[in-house]
């Protein structure tokens, strides 16, 4: 039996074109917001909305890597959509040209009167000009700041960052579709462990580049919108969220595709979640072990280079993001996965999965955006643009994902993993009733 | 999707276990170097151990008798010997709960014949470790002044320390880790009770077995237990060397204030916990002729491990240092070159960078990681390796605080070496006594491993429990 059935496929595909639907809708408002709230915020809101989609494409390929490196019953059940999220890549790859302005006078284009008379404004280098305030020769700022960013200006150039970017996503679409048709071959003509050495010989060195790439891109894309600002913990916490993210998405993909055809209450399918829940666990507890380790060692040291980081985060708005995302990154889906029974039930841990994308969102927001707005969080049109981008890209990112899903169906056939079981621990032999859903 | 009615293995599974032995064989085997005689080597290896274990008597007797001066620190070198020394041999320490708590969640099989092994190692390394804080206090009876107990003389620890945090997080790792290894020997120290011939062994094994029959319900509640404290051992791996990272971190002197530091410090924790369960396991797999449990299989799999985690340690200096670059401050900047990597104890970084950067890159390959002495050898590169961090941590700064005038050098005097040989005394002797008084790897897992434990459908029986 093939499991790749007609009714799947439409599930995918039909889940697919709605995603485009809501996408376009997104970026035609977030388009039409550029000529009402100008360039500077549309460039802001772009890239905010940005971060979540290429994250979800490139921790799928992170996942893709470390499964075929670790093995484990997991990693046969996240093959697929992992293999469909790395082939996206390209385009998330377009998907990044129009940042590329970023380094231009792009906010000259559609110039609004942005008001930066917030008395925390200070907390952050802006630039009236550009997204990447250190691209910005005519940059007003202080001397302490002038000699900082100079030491730094052999890295933070224009051309090396785009040099970086490229070779990033050049790495990564290599890897990506060098796994993905591995993957044909593998479906074509069976598996062999020459196949299997092949894809390891890719993925064991590929998860090391990706290590690396993500330092320097971790660092280009975000961590340098605070020019001033370095921790050495961001990088694990940029490329860490990504994984956290893919895993997410791929809970969520897992219960989709085969809801109402399959029964996800059966023995094997509940083992099957109870991993996938584990691992949400898992890593939303290391997320906020990362997270809150590197505010805790920077609240700590008080430093004037480090803290306006937090500082810009703490005040004018932005507090309440900051609770709310100790309370539903960590508390809510900590408490929730807690119990076995809640990771074994595809109703309940949907909602989950779907509650940490959302977060992700959210700490992708509170990453992104106080760079721009230190210490001001101003709700208003703004916000409208940035949630309208936000739309806009992970709609059309959703719509290319499940696309590729749709392809090779759920499960790789020849992988010989097939053949083995998802682990029976002593909590699966206690049934509780009423598990129906 | 129906449940298959036999249960098909990895590929990889059959080399965790080789030999041919039936359940009673593989008891006598393990149980019998405990219950059988006591061998010269043994008795060789432990009064050895026990004449160096002196040393640290003596080295301790001299400190309490003489002062803290006996030490090789002084202004501006607060923090010498003593906290490279905790640092390491709590890093080891770490292996033990990774393989007991952390693989048993991922459902690892491989743990099986090295957890007991690994845990005894932690508790011992634990033991040395904890030597140190306690030593340096100067007045070491006075430790109890660090909890916070009501006082009257309203002494109240401060609990914006890490060093504060350091009491807590160590005390509970000895107390869980203990407990878990307690808990995980019931079942084979009750066989031990069956088989011993002499009266007296038995009623030993009897009362620390607890009363232990084998029952269904006794299986029933260890699987529990064994689960619950598993939960329990995991954030306790993290939390004991993340605690261990903030005592440096949490200022703000440049190269100690990285924010990174938790998680690579645990990370090399781990890489080097395994580093010391490899260079144990080889000679004792072949002194005790345990080769069929100990296999090459559990050696390479320890091996990847320490390829995996040596990496992340070897990303964390990267990161260090792009970021010190990065950072455009001079303080950071002249801290890297100027002091870590080129200055007076630039050797020591580039011979750390030589054993935990480049010399494991060689596990990349299979043929180090199955050839036995090239990995033996790997093994002791690596716990010299991570020593060697340690010491580049914090040698490269504390000579230079913010005042010139205050600069000075380090170099520890014979007590601190004699204290740190000394320690190797402790826990090697304690290792001798564990290797002698209980089965060193676990019998009844082994047993859950052998191909008749697989035959039945799953759920039906405790060889699916892993």
């Amino acid at each position: 039996m093939s499991n790749l059935t007609v009714r799947v496929k439409e599930r995918a595909l039909k889940a697919s074109g709605l995603a485009f639907t809501v996408g376009l809708v997104g970026l035609l408002v977030s388009i039409s917001l550029l000529f009402v709230t100008g360039s500077q915020a549309f460039f802001q809101s772009y890239l905010t909305a940005y971060i979540l989609p290429s994250g979800l494409a490139i921790g799928c390929l992170a996942l893709l890597m470390i499964q075929h490196v670790s093995g484990g019953y997991w990693g046969y059940v996240v093959r697929r959509p992992c293999e469909a999220g790395a082939r996206t890549l390209p385009f998330v790859a377009i998907m990044f040209l129009p940042l590329f302005l970023g380094l231009t006078d792009v906010y000259k284009f559609f110039p609004k009167e942005h008001e930066h008379n917030s008395p925390e404004a200070h907390l952050n280098v802006h630039s009236d000009n550009r997204l990447w305030a250190w691209s910005d020769p005519d940059l007003e700022i202080e001397d302490h700041e002038k000699i900082v960013l100079d030491a730094k200006k052999g890295y933070l150039s224009d051309n090396f960052f785009i040099i970086r970017t490229v070779g990033a996503f050049a790495l990564w679409i290599g890897m990506g579709l060098g796994l993905s048709a591995l993957a044909r071959v593998e479906d074509s003509k069976g598996w062999s462990p020459s196949l299997k050495q092949s894809m390891q010989y890719i993925s064991g060195p590929g998860i090391v580049v990706h290590a690396l790439v993500i330092l320097l891109i971790s660092t280009d894309w975000s961590m340098s919108l605070q020019p001033i600002w370095y921790s050495t913990m961001y990088p694990v916490i940029f490329g860490f969220g990504q994984i956290l993210s893919a895993m997410a998405l791929n809970s969520i993909v897992f219960i989709y595709l085969r809801d109402g055809g399959e029964d996800l209450n059966d023995s094997r399918n509940r083992k099957i979640l109870r991993d996938l829940g584990s691992f949400l666990l898992g890593f939303t507890v290391f997320w906020t072990y990362i997270t809150f380790s590197q505010f805790l060692l920077i609240w700590s040291a008080n430093l004037k280079e480090e803290v306006p980081y937090y500082l810009a985060r703490s005040r004018g708005g932005w507090e309440y993001l900051t609770w709310a995302l100790g309370l539903g990154h960590f508390l809510i889906p900590f408490l929730v996965l807690l119990f076995r029974e809640a990771k074994r039930r595809a109703d309940v841990l949907w909602k989950v999965a779907v509650f940490i994308l959302v977060m992700r969102f959210a700490d992708i927001y509170w990453q992104i955006r106080p760079a721009f707005d230190p210490g001001h969080w101003d709700i208003g049109l703004e916000t409208v643009q940035d949630l309208a981008s936000f739309t806009g890209l992970m709609g059309i990112w959703i719509g290319l994902f499940f696309r590729e899903v749709s392809k090779y169906g759920l499960y790789p056939e020849n992988d010989p993993r097939k053949d083995t079981e998802p682990v029976h621990t002593v909590a699966d032999d206690v049934i509780i009733p009423n598990t129906a859903h | 999707m129906a449940t298959k009615e036999v249960v098909k293995k990895e590929p990889d599974e059959e080399s965790l276990f080789t030999g041919t032995y039936s359940f009673t064989t593989v008891t006598s085997k393990i149980n019998d170097i405990v219950l059988g005689p006591t061998s010269k080597g043994w008795v060789f290896g432990f009064l050895a151990s026990f004449m160096v274990l002196q040393a640290l008597l003596m080295a301790l007797t001299w400190l309490l008798y003489e002062g803290i001066g006996t030490w090789g620190v002084n202004v501006p070198v607060g923090w010498g010997f003593d906290i490279i020394n905790f640092v390491w041999w709590i890093g080891i320490g770490h292996a033990g709960t990774l393989i007991s708590a952390i693989l048993l969640l991922f459902h690892q099989k491989w743990r099986t014949s090295i957890n007991r092994f690994a845990e005894a190692m932690t508790l011992f390394a634990v033991a040395c470790a904890g030597i140190y804080p306690l030593a340096h206090m100067g007045r070491p009876w006075f430790f109890y002044w660090l909890l916070p107990y009501p006082s009257t003389m309203q002494l109240w620890p401060q609990f914006r320390s890490p060093l504060i945090w350091d009491v807590f997080a160590v005390s509970t790792y000895l107390t869980v880790s203990l407990l878990f290894w307690y808990t995980g020997l019931i079942p084979d120290l009750s066989s031990m009770r069956d088989r011993a011939k002499n009266r007296w062994v038995r009623m030993i094994y009897g009362v620390l077995s607890l009363g232990w029959r084998g029952a269904a319900t006794h299986w029933h509640r260890y699987e529990t237990i064994y689960l619950l404290l598993a939960g329990l051992s995991t954030p306790l791996v993290l939390s004991v060397h993340t605690i261990v990272s903030f005592d440096f971190a949490v200022g703000n002197v440049p190269g100690w204030h990285a924010t990174i530091f938790p998680p690579y410090f645990v990370a090399g924790a781990v890489f080097s916990g395994f580093a010391m369960v490899v260079t144990l396991a080889v000679p004792v797999r072949v002194i005790y002729g345990l080769k069929d449990f100990i296999t090459d299989k559990h050696l390479d799999n320890m091996a990847r491990v320490m390829l995996a985690t040596g990496l992340m340690v070897f990303y964390g200096y990267g990161v260090e240092a792009f970021m010190a670059y990065y950072s455009g401050s001079p303080d950071e900047q002249g801290l890297f070159l100027k002091n870590r990597a080129f200055g007076p104890y630039g050797v020591f970084y580039w011979l750390l960078i030589l054993c935990n950067g480049i010399i494991p890159q060689l596990l990349w390959f299979k043929f180090f990681r199955t050839n036995i002495p090239s990995l033996f050898a790997i093994s002791i590169v690596i716990n010299i390796g991570m020593w060697l961090e340690r010491f580049v941590i914090l040698m490269s700064l504390q000579r230079i605080p913010w005042q010139s005038s205050t600069w000075g050098q380090y170099s520890p005097t014979i007590w601190d070496i004699t204290t740190y040989v000394g320690t190797f005394g402790l826990f090697f002797t304690l290792l001798f006594l564990f290797m002698r008084l209980v089965p060193m790897i676990s019998a009844f897992e082994m047993k859950h491993m052998m191909p008749e434990s697989h035959t039945h459908a799953p759920g039906t029986h405790a060889g699916d429990k892993h």
